[in-house]
């Protein structure tokens, strides 16, 4: 075989199987995220039936949503990893790898923090029914959730379902910030289109992973 | 023929870079960190007695290490570059980029 060939088929070897390896990634992620309103829902339900304080709807909802969150960060920080590492083999000297590993991880910090940020932000937004903080917070969510979406499907390649996916979570985000959420059967219809388009991206994540399509 | 050039057949002659699928194996396991045997598998299209033989080329030149762990999958193999894999990969890398092969 000749060189160039030889150099070309590992460099294919290599893009598939880090394709593969993030689609099956976003296969989980997908499946985990389709979860998130039943398992509110299921803990409204738990802490109505056993007559649960209202403080504790304040501690144990917004601990389901860290959780997720947490799943959701690590995601995207490893994600970040695999381009940091295809980033570094474009960079020759020492100093430029040590200049890249600074900027990352101050890059991961600032990220972390506008996580949080905007999760205290809808929180408290919800809470006191102040549709400015829910808006700015829901707004600073879709930006970095779109942002870590955009990363990990470029590693996995983007299909139509990851669009799917991402215009579903926005429109359950922008739904935060219209009065009708308070309205809780419009949310209730919007969490189950996203549920479904969530499964069904999972679904067809797996299909991928399993038969090469 | 350039240094560089006669360095990457150098390289390329050695039995673990002999092989598209080896070189592609180690520049996955370089981006990605480690993985496991069974993802390696089901992102070739490779049957296991090959995947298995190629490891073992990498595994023999000290390039990668494979260990058995406990998941709550049940047993996996990891498999992840050495630190000699690691230069030598970055070496390859090094060199195909300054003979602009891609």
């Amino acid at each position: 075989m000749d060189v160039r060939d030889l150099v070309r088929d590992a460099e294919e070897i290599s893009r598939k199987i880090v394709r593969k390896q993030y689609r099956l990634t976003l296969a989980k992620y997908y499946l985990l995220w389709s979860t998130l309103s039943v398992v509110i829902e299921l803990a409204y339900g738990i802490l109505s039936y056993i007559h649960a304080p209202n403080l504790a709807y304040y501690f144990v909802i917004p601990i389901i949503y860290v959780s997720y969150l947490f799943v959701n960060f690590n995601l995207f920080r490893k994600a970040g990893q695999v381009y940091k590492r295809l980033a570094l083999t474009f960079k020759s000297s020492e100093e430029k790898e040590s200049t890249l590993m600074t900027k990352s991880k101050v890059i991961q910090v600032t990220v972390a923090f506008l996580y949080s940020l905007s999760f205290l932000l809808i929180y408290f937004g919800i809470t006191f029914s102040n549709l400015y903080i829910t808006g700015i917070g829901a707004l600073m969510f879709s930006v970095l959730f779109s942002v870590g979406l955009v990363r990990v499907t470029m590693l996995a390649g983007l299909k139509y379902y990851d669009l799917m996916a991402s215009v579903s979570l926005i429109a359950l985000t922008l739904n935060l910030v219209l009065p009708k959420f308070y309205l809780r059967n419009e949310f209730y219809l919007v969490s189950f289109i996203f549920t479904i388009i969530w499964i069904f991206a999972s679904y067809k994540s797996f299909i991928e992973v399993i038969e090469g399509e | 023929m350039s240094e560089e050039l006669k360095k990457l057949m150098e390289l390329l002659s050695s039995q673990a870079f002999s092989s598209s699928a080896r070189i592609g194996i180690l520049l996955a396991l370089l981006y990605l960190g480690k993985m496991s045997f069974a993802d390696l598998l089901r992102s070739l299209d490779l049957p296991k007695s090959s995947l298995y033989a190629h490891i073992q080329v990498l595994e023999d030149a000290g390039l990668i290490s494979v260990r058995k762990v406990f998941t709550v999958d049940g047993p996996r193999t990891i498999i992840q570059l050495t630190d000699k894999g690691k230069e030598e990969v970055m070496l390859y890398i090094s060199l195909v980029k300054q003979l602009k092969f891609d």
